[in-house]
């Protein structure tokens, strides 16, 4: 049978891709969940100089969600009180005892975070050491789709693109140049000469996949769009089409008992 | 008594006195049991459980109280109440879905004012707060914290600009609190402002907000948007903690000296055996 079921159960291990580089800019704040018995919440943000960190989407001083919160500087900063960690997790600043160094111990919980080919990796295992790709992309869109991660790479294995500068609606047929643990690569014949598209993977649930969509660099502006909105009607079908994707999620489901 | 006869036998407040009016009827949720709330042709009011057993009834503070159980004790005073030149104000029931003991803990925090409510009850760089005081009495079974000074850039509905604001913090009850503040028109008296919680079930809640201030001057509707807009501002912080019980285990969360109210009230609850909303052990 497939990995799906040890996942949702242990959760994945290894790097795990939860943004485009692009959509976590300077100072930016977002919530990513990793799938699991128990999913993990995590707040993942980028200081200002650009270092990315993932901590327990959970302030320890009163529980308060960090993804509410703010960067300053190097620090986040929690919306309740003010509480300042920083990349290493470590409260650094106590609003409410400006005067006072923080004590140690009170810490976030933290996990391994990267900032690798376009893509923000995170990982909750102590093994950190498998291999990230290095497609040299460049970010086009994430979008959550509601289904599993099996379904999905099917589908996409069938897809084809739009490959023409001037009309959205001329499409070729897409080929996998490549499939790893987190990520694919599709690639077809263009206009533009070689087009390819690289989706990675985060599992939020057995049912639910957000996919991180990078396409090869300087591609004319055109065809980027034309892929944008290929992406939203991949996502409309494959929540909405027909029997045989039904069948899949069947089999699918059954490794999720 | 077991620990959910604490929680079951105390006074809650079903609604507000003056909304309901002769001849009629609403229900509420009081730890996920139905009640009924009626005013009779005669101005009585009666509460009525799902299963046709009477409640008890208090009118008082502006609202009707009732229990599931039976309290043996009174409703708790607040002598202010009964003090001549106050206003009144009832704000209405906000829906929070958290703990009803989270949200009476985050009404005795002040240390959160500069950065959820801010320029209004607090504002950086005043985000220190001084030691005060912190005591159960025994004696009258209720925490109190005392000789608490914070700044605030704009105090209250009356207040023109930023002072240091002097308070108190009374828990009478697990779902109650109230807060004595420096009154802005009349130095030396107290403003108070309490929250009465209703726990519907363990993790959400109705929180009445009530005061008896010293204004004569604000509008009626201006106070209680006043109020509203402050405890929506807290709301978008309860409905994110995690979890939404509230930990009364030591080792869940992590206080500082500013949070010696919030330590005091969570043992207070362990030992009165107050564990509806309440998470024991770390999850
Ligand atoms: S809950 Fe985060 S600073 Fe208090
Ligand atoms: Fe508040």
């Amino acid at each position: 049978m497939n990995a799906d079921h040890s996942e949702f159960v242990e959760g994945p291990d290894g790097w795990i891709p939860v943004a485009l580089s692009v959509d976590l800019p300077e100072a930016g704040v977002m919530r990513a969940v990793i799938a699991g018995a128990q999913p993990l919440d995590l707040v993942v943000w980028r200081s200002r100089s650009g270092q990315v960190s993932a901590f327990d989407n959970r302030c320890p001083h009163r529980g308060m969600r960090l993804s509410f919160g703010f960067v300053r500087g190097e620090r986040l900063s929690c919306i309740y009180h003010g509480w300042q960690y920083g990349e290493d997790g470590g409260c650094r600043h106590i609003p409410a005892h400006p005067d006072m160094t923080p004590p140690t111990s009170i810490c976030a919980n933290t996990y391994a975070c990267q900032d690798h080919d376009g893509v923000v990796w995170v990982s909750k295992g102590a093994d950190n050491s498998d291999d990230l790709p290095n497609f040299g992309g460049q970010g086009l869109r994430s979008l959550s789709v509601e289904r599993g991660e099996t379904v999905l790479r099917k589908l996409l294995a069938e897809t084809h693109l739009p490959v023409s500068l001037t009309s959205d609606m001329q499409m070729a047929e897409a080929a996998i140049a490549t499939q790893t643990r987190t990520s694919l690569v599709l690639e077809a014949r263009s206009d533009a000469k070689n087009l390819r598209l690289m989706v990675h993977f985060q599992k939020i649930t057995p049912d639910r996949t957000m996919l991180h969509v990078q396409t090869s660099p300087e591609l004319p502006a055109e065809l980027r769009i034309s892929l944008s909105r290929w992406a939203e009607r991949f996502r409309w079908s494959a929540e909405n089409l027909g029997t045989m994707i039904n069948s899949w999620d069947a089999t699918s489901q059954e490794t999720h008992p | 008594m077991t620990t959910s006869d604490v929680a079951r036998n105390d006074w809650y407040p079903v609604a507000i006195d003056n909304l309901l009016t002769n001849g009629q009827s609403e229900v509420v949720v009081l730890m996920q049991e139905e009640l009924t709330i009626s005013r009779g042709n005669d101005g009585v009011i009666k509460v009525t459980a799902q299963d046709g057993r009477p409640c008890p009834v208090a009118i008082n503070y502006g609202h009707v109280w009732s229990s599931i159980g039976q309290p043996d004790h009174a409703l708790f005073d607040i002598p202010e109440a009964h003090e001549d030149g106050r206003r009144m104000v009832d704000c209405g029931p906000v829906r929070v879905k958290a703990s009803p003991l989270r949200v009476v803990e985050n009404f005795l925090d002040i240390a959160h004012f500069p950065f959820v409510h801010t320029d209004i009850l607090g504002a950086e760089p005043h985000t220190e707060v001084e030691p005060y005081k912190v005591e159960i009495r025994d004696t009258v079974d209720e925490v109190w914290a005392t000789r608490v000074r914070f700044f605030q850039p704009q105090a209250a509905k009356s207040a023109e600009e930023g002072q240091m604001t002097d308070y108190m913090y009374r828990v009478p009850a697990p779902c109650t609190s109230i807060l004595y503040k420096t009154c802005p028109p009349r130095p030396g008296s107290w403003d108070v402002i309490a929250l009465f919680v209703r726990p519907i079930s363990e993790d959400l809640c109705d929180a009445y907000a009530w005061m008896a201030l010293y204004d004569e001057t604000s509008k009626q509707s201006d106070l209680v948007q006043f109020q509203q807009m402050i405890f929506l501002q807290d709301r978008s912080i309860l409905e994110n903690q995690i979890p939404r019980l509230l930990p009364l285990d030591p080792k869940m969360e992590v206080p500082t000296r500013a949070d010696t109210t919030s330590i005091a009230y969570r043992r207070w609850l362990k030992r009165k055996g107050m564990t509806y909303g309440a998470q024991l052990v770390a999850r």
